[in-house]
């Protein structure tokens, strides 16, 4: 076939470049495909990512809100809906995605969350369904994610673990802060498993990338040292280095093209002057964070897809999850301790890596008539962010404050008072009023509709959070803080967002089927968080690497007969 | 629907690292645009002051302004003998700094600051038949608290003292914070590497800006 100028023949096209990326990329290079990713934002590196809260504040790697937005649609107190403008679900737009600027948190799912109607019965109101596929079917896939991306962390046997084909992570545990111990002991106290946390986080080089540096600024901040396991420095750069993977910075993919069987063709995106130019592929693939697979694939109205691509069933971008759950905080007085316990809660730069699971699973029956599913809790410092922690100083009783006043209250934060936090996952149950449509009216600088997110939750969520919170409190407690507070959440936790394309057997209630392809298309596969009916009680990115990883395997398979 | 959305933890201390509200996507302009009840908008302590613009074409400080604005920085961190005060830690450089970034310019920031410094002075002639850099230091700080009664006052200086902790904690690079004096008096440990004048963040705004 001729081409012109504008347009690029390859293999396999990638709309992304973030966790669900990577492992396609990384996969399909090495094994001789040409592949071609599209990223909207720019192409940065380890020599980028100053320690400078200013990159944060400013949002300097996430899209212009002026350019991008979303309308958000939540519900009020009354039972009615909010609609206005956010930004908030950008959570890097630069090659390798948010995978940049996580924390790295990885655990694994549990059998129980790939078939929770089975293990939990159905919920009214909430669209729950169990997965295609078994924990066993991901479970190589984990470890493969483990070895390559790199994982760090120790086994220990609790009553939650799930089943592992190797007996401990490739990577040893980072350094760990010198509280952890402290939190142990307390947890034991109270009859609690303290765990390890495994984490995205390489504690000794690997594959061209450093160990970490322990800066202590670690989510948020994108990682000087190539330690986090970012897709860009975990996998896209060994998969630009086979000379088969072509990444291609501030490509805006706006269609994807259909041919005649209804398969996907090719993909249109506006270059950085605007140019379009026609990328056509033997398979595609998207991956650009939830709301926004879900947004392509709506927007990509062609003839043999008249409603968007997969959407027969009306099934793209329903069922979309927002990680429910809620934060508590432990505020430490100093004063109140040994001088050695106040030097220790002062460090920073080691990993904190502490978390609990005992009630992944919650057999309460004064608080649940029957088992349900519950979550974890995650124990953490926050990355320092000292210029917005002082703004929150600035006033007493809603009146700012000022002079000796102001620099005493400042001072007394930073130097006698060290606030520990944990965060609780839980499942956000997938229902009618949670998806991402396109809006009718707001338009993005390149005059595509931007994507509506209606996000309402289901009541459930916000019991099962409030007794993890509940849990956590008892430890900040235990362990001597002389503040506590938590609160459960009804509002999305906006760079969790996952679900919208989920996978299934049947067309008719789900978008993609077992091996993540759209429904209707023999080449169109989706390997973000989209796939997922349910998000777990973690956060998803692990389990994303793990699906892609498996998705690469299957195009590897289906491309030779193309 | 039984739970407040309104809930000041979630966007403050919302459960991943990386989404503080000052991260929220949202400039500190399309606040402005936030229903009075969204949950966003209970973020707004992390954020700048917000305020209708100015439109003014004057962005620079005249000597008399520079000596005020001093003057009031000096009395809402003073030199106190605990820590530095606004002039140990260039607050006025810095403010000058920070006034020329693009995005400030366009929330109206220089405008809206010149303008309080004018009615501060018409202020205080009225209320001392002074202005407001020749009223002793307890006269200066009464000023102050009565100006703060009114919402332009409360915003005024609010935005100042946002500033102001931007020049005890920011990175030296910026101009404030000199030799990392303020990091020094708060025990804070800076990250590695850090910024220089070169790589200032202003650098990769441009992400997109193609």
């Amino acid at each position: 076939m001729k081409l012109n100028k504008n347009t690029k023949q390859v293999d396999v096209c990638i709309v992304g470049s973030g966790a669900g990326a990577g492992p396609i990329a990384y996969e399909l290079s090495k094994a001789g495909y040409s592949v071609i990713v599209l990223e909207k934002g720019g192409w940065f590196d380890e020599q980028d990512f100053f320690k400078d809260e200013q990159l944060t504040r400013k949002g300097a790697f996430k899209s212009n809100t002026k350019y991008e937005r979303h309308i958000l649609e939540e519900p009020t107190a009354k039972g009615e809906w909010l609609s206005y403008e956010t930004g908030q679900f950008w959570g890097g737009n630069i090659v390798g995605g948010a995978s940049n600027f996580m924390s790295g948190y990885f655990h694994r799912l549990k059998p129980e969350d790939f078939r929770l109607v089975s293990e939990f019965g159905k919920i009214a109101g909430a669209n729950t369904v169990d997965w295609p596929i078994s924990y066993e079917d991901l479970e190589p896939y984990y470890t493969k994610v483990e070895k390559i991306v790199g994982v760090s962390g120790k086994v220990v046997q609790h009553p939650n673990l799930e089943p592992r084909s190797t007996p401990d992570y490739p990577f040893a545990p980072t350094w760990e802060h010198p509280i952890a111990n402290w939190f142990d002991k307390s947890c034991k106290n109270l009859g609690f498993n303290p765990l390890p946390m495994a984490r995205g986080i390489l504690s000794k080089p690997h594959n061209g990338r450093n160990s970490c540096e322990y800066s202590g600024y670690c989510g948020s901040y994108g990682c000087h040292s190539g330690a986090k396991a970012s897709s860009r420095a975990a996998l896209l750069n060994t998969a630009v280095a086979t000379g088969n993977c072509k990444i291609i910075p501030y490509a805006k993919a706006y269609k994807i093209n259909t041919n005649s069987k209804g398969n996907a063709q090719s993909v249109s995106y506006y270059d950085k002057t605007n140019q379009t130019i026609n990328v056509q592929a033997k398979i595609i693939v998207v991956a650009c964070y939830s709301i926004e697979s879900s947004r392509l694939l709506l927007a990509s109205q062609t003839k043999e897809h008249p409603q968007g691509i997969g959407n027969k069933y009306q099934q793209i971008g329903k069922n979309l999850h927002c990680c429910a759950g809620g934060t508590g905080h432990g505020i430490f007085d100093l004063n109140n301790f040994s001088q050695q316990q106040a030097k220790d809660l002062k460090v920073r730069g080691p990993f904190f890596n502490r978390a609990l699971q005992d009630w992944y699973f919650i057999n309460d029956k004064k608080t649940f008539a029957k088992r349900v599913k519950g979550g974890t809790l995650d124990f953490v410092f926050d990355p320092p962010s000292p210029t917005a922690d002082a703004n929150t100083l600035k006033r007493e009783d809603g009146k700012l404050i000022w002079g000796t006043a102001l620099k005493q209250k400042i001072k007394k934060h930073f130097t006698e008072t060290r606030d520990f936090k944990y965060e609780v996952f839980c499942d956000w149950l997938t229902n009618d009023n949670c998806f991402v449509s396109l809006d009718t009216t707001n338009k993005d600088k390149w005059g595509s509709p931007v994507a509506k997110v209606k996000v309402g939750y289901h009541p459930h969520d916000l019991k099962v959070a409030q007794y993890l919170v509940d849990k956590g409190k008892q430890v900040m407690h235990e362990m001597g803080a002389s503040q506590v507070w938590g609160n459960a959440f009804s509002s999305p936790t906006p760079n969790l967002i996952a679900g919208g394309l989920r996978f299934g057997k049947n067309p008719k209630t789900s978008a993609l089927d077992a091996d993540c392809r759209v429904h209707g298309t023999d080449n169109l596969f989706i390997t973000d968080g989209s796939f997922m009916p349910n998000g777990g009680s973690i956060t998803p990115t692990f389990t994303i690497y793990a699906n892609s990883f498996r998705v690469a395997d299957l195009i590897k398979d289906s491309i030779r007969s193309l | 629907m039984n739970n407040s959305i309104v809930n000041i933890d979630n966007i403050l201390n919302s459960k991943n690292n990386f989404t503080k509200a000052y991260e929220s996507g949202l400039s500190r302009r399309d606040f402005l645009k936030l229903p009075a009840t969204s949950s966003l908008l209970a973020g707004i302590i992390h954020t700048k002051p917000i305020f209708a613009k100015l439109k003014s074409t004057q962005n620079t400080f005249n000597k008399h302004q520079n000596k005020t604005m001093l003057a009031v920085q000096q009395i809402l961190f003073p030199n106190d003998g605990d820590g530095p005060s606004a002039y140990d830690l260039n607050a006025l450089r810095y403010l000058h700094w920070a006034l020329s970034d693009p995005d400030n310019i366009a929330d109206g920031d220089p405008a809206y600051l010149i303008k309080g410094l004018v009615s501060l002075d018409v202020f205080t002639e009225d209320l001392n038949a002074k202005k407001f850099i020749d009223l002793s230091i307890n006269q200066q700080n009464t000023a102050l608290e009565q100006i703060q009664l009114s919402d332009f006052g409360e915003n005024w200086l609010s935005l100042i003292i946002y500033y102001l902790l931007e020049a005890l904690l920011l990175d030296p690079a910026y101009g404030g914070n000199p030799d990392g004096i303020g990091w020094k008096w708060l025990e804070h440990q800076a990250g590695f590497p850090l910024p220089s004048k070169e790589n200032s963040y202003i650098n990769y705004m441009f992400n997109y800006e193609t």
